[in-house]
């Protein structure tokens, strides 16, 4: 039995090193500063912390991936949760957005937060500190409340 | 559960001692390495997260709301009909209108704007992956629509218009589409009838020279200003639960289930953002057409394009911007899959294609009529580029001022 499980591993072994080949493409471009959320909208500076904190990670071209991050098969995950997370919300090309829809993803990351959904319930425990606390909750939710329907935001295009 | 009580191979009674958390207990506490104990540990923890991780089909959101009252609708407004137009708009959408349905601001008298944008067809050019031009060559992409387009934050594709005005100029000197040597050519032609020359001066009073290129645009984004389509499903928001079926409201729950809304949200559902064709998964064709980079030349722009809107979506195909998708299934089908990141069932796919249906508005009739037919004046068809037949059209025109 033992002699089963050690050649399972060991087999479990080569494989793992055998994709290791296989490189992640995060698809993470070269992020230019005033195209950035912090550019463009200029919240305080409570936000932009919370915001980079908690969200930055996935939702930003700026993710800093950490050393098994570059390991399969957590690579091919975050490469999946990354490129997912950019389609939804990036804070790293901000200038893509319309006044209309910027409120709308800051008013979705506001529900989301709220309800305790993001960060991810399996990327808290591996980033301990990157789950906001409801005062920097409320912070971010008042502020982009208070943006105007049609804010005004430097368009850069 | 635990796992470390799981049987992992063998007959039972020699499992247990070594899926005995005593003895890894015991082992530990005797200084021994049991590597074996470990490496199953790590790696039943490992393939743990990683199902369960991989396994969110839907959308990143581990409980998705399905909350489609009204009022939880926060990322989605409803339109409204424009008022009919009054005074000087009334008369620059008159001006817009007639302008809009005029084959002569074509090279060769054969193309209006209605030819791509098919008022009486939701403003699209039906059955044509990308419209064709002139002299019948086909353009580079599928004809957007024109109804609603005022609610978009940017025009064409890649956006390279920023207001309804700007884009109306590009139509008529794209080499393809219409064809018009220059926009002097354009008021060349316009200073040669009377009665254009009365309207624009009804239109835009106190000017001396009304008949110029920015006036020319102004009016036909004045009379595309007016397009607006309401439908059932702005009833719905505004409080009317009735106005959709349940097939509907099921298919509206999907479409925010699935992500759908993070691009498509606001007024226009679309029409407000730039997004990457293939933000999940790599688009299989990535170099036909490049997108928003070729305007702005930036990398990061690779394959970016506006974001479409869904208003009159069923009836705008074939769609995506090169007009390749035939059916709006399949559109469903390739969004859910290479945009949310989600391989969306039949079922799902159905649903949230009886969703898009409720966002069919009613073709304002009334206003999209096309004028009277009055007498253009005389000119020869151009060819593009020939200075001497441009020449020879303003020395005609200045004749007639003559006269």
């Amino acid at each position: 039995m033992r002699r089963i499980l050690w050649i399972t591993g060991a087999l479990l072994v080569v494989f793992v090193l055998v994709m290791q080949a296989r490189r992640p493409n995060f698809d993470l471009p070269k992020v230019h500063a005033a195209a950035s959320f912090d550019a463009t909208m200029h919240p305080s500076q409570q936000v932009s912390d919370t915001l980079h904190q908690s969200c930055y990670n996935c939702h930003a071209a700026q993710a800093k991936l950490p050393w098994y991050g570059h390991v399969w098969p957590t690579s091919h995950l975050l490469q999946k949760d990354i490129r997912r997370a950019r389609a939804r919300l990036d804070f790293s090309s901000w200038n893509n957005l319309s006044p209309e829809m910027a409120r709308i993803r800051l008013l979705s990351a506001c529900q989301m937060m709220r309800d305790a959904k993001m960060p991810l319930w399996y990327y808290r425990p591996l980033h301990p500190g990157s789950t906001p606390q409801p005062e920097q909750v409320d912070a971010f939710c008042s502020w982009a409340q208070s943006l105007p329907a049609a804010a005004q935001t430097a368009s850069l295009r | 559960m635990n796992i470390l009580k799981i049987p992992i191979a063998g007959p039972a009674k020699r499992q247990a001692p070594h899926c005995d958390p005593a003895a890894f207990r015991r082992a530990f506490q005797a200084g021994k390495k049991p590597a074996l104990w470990c490496s199953c540990l790590v790696a039943a923890l490992a393939a743990t997260v990683t199902l369960l991780a991989g396994c969110q089909r839907v959308s990143f959101d581990p409980r998705p709301s399905a909350d489609i009252a009204p009022e939880s609708l926060f990322m989605f407004t409803a339109i409204q009909a424009p008022a009919p137009p009054t005074g000087l708009s009334a008369m620059r959408v008159d001006l817009g209108r007639r302008l809009f349905y005029d084959t002569h601001l074509s090279v060769n008298n054969s193309v209006s704007c209605d030819t791509c944008h098919k008022l009486k067809a939701y403003g699209v050019d039906p059955g044509e992956s990308v419209s064709i031009g002139h002299d019948k060559k086909p353009g580079g992409r599928n004809s957007p629509t024109v109804y609603n387009a005022a609610l978009q934050f940017v025009q064409f594709w890649d956006g390279r218009a920023a207001t309804l005005a700007e884009q109306a100029a590009g139509p008529m000197m794209n080499p393809v589409e219409m064809g018009m040597p220059s926009p002097e050519a354009v008021v060349a032609y316009l200073q040669a009838s009377p009665d254009y020359k009365k309207q624009f001066q009804q239109a835009y009073p106190g000017v001396k020279d009304p008949v110029v290129m920015d006036n020319v645009t102004d009016a036909i984004a004045s009379f595309e200003s007016g397009l607006i389509t309401p439908a059932r499903w702005d009833k719905y928001l505004q409080g009317n639960t009735n106005a959709l079926s349940d097939g509907e409201k099921e298919g509206l729950r999907v479409f925010l289930r699935s992500g759908c809304a993070s691009c498509h949200a606001g007024k226009g559902l679309g029409g407000n953002s730039y997004q990457k064709l293939g933000a999940s998964h790599e688009w299989p064709d990535q170099t036909s057409d490049l997108g928003r980079m070729a305007v702005t030349h930036a990398p990061a722009d690779r394959l970016y394009f506006k974001v479409p809107l869904l208003r009159n979506v069923t009836e705008t195909g074939p769609w995506f911007h090169d007009g390749k998708v035939k059916t709006i299934d399949e559109a469903v089908r390739l969004m859910g899959r290479y945009q949310a990141g989600n391989r969306l069932s039949e079922d799902d796919v159905h649903s949230i294609v009886l969703f898009l249906g409720s966002l069919k508005g009613e073709i304002p009739q009334q206003y999209i009529q096309p004028p009277s037919a009055k007498a253009p004046p005389a000119r020869m068809a151009l060819t593009r580029n020939t200075s001497m037949q441009l020449r020879a059209l303003v020395d005609l025109n200045t004749s007639k001022e003559g006269q």
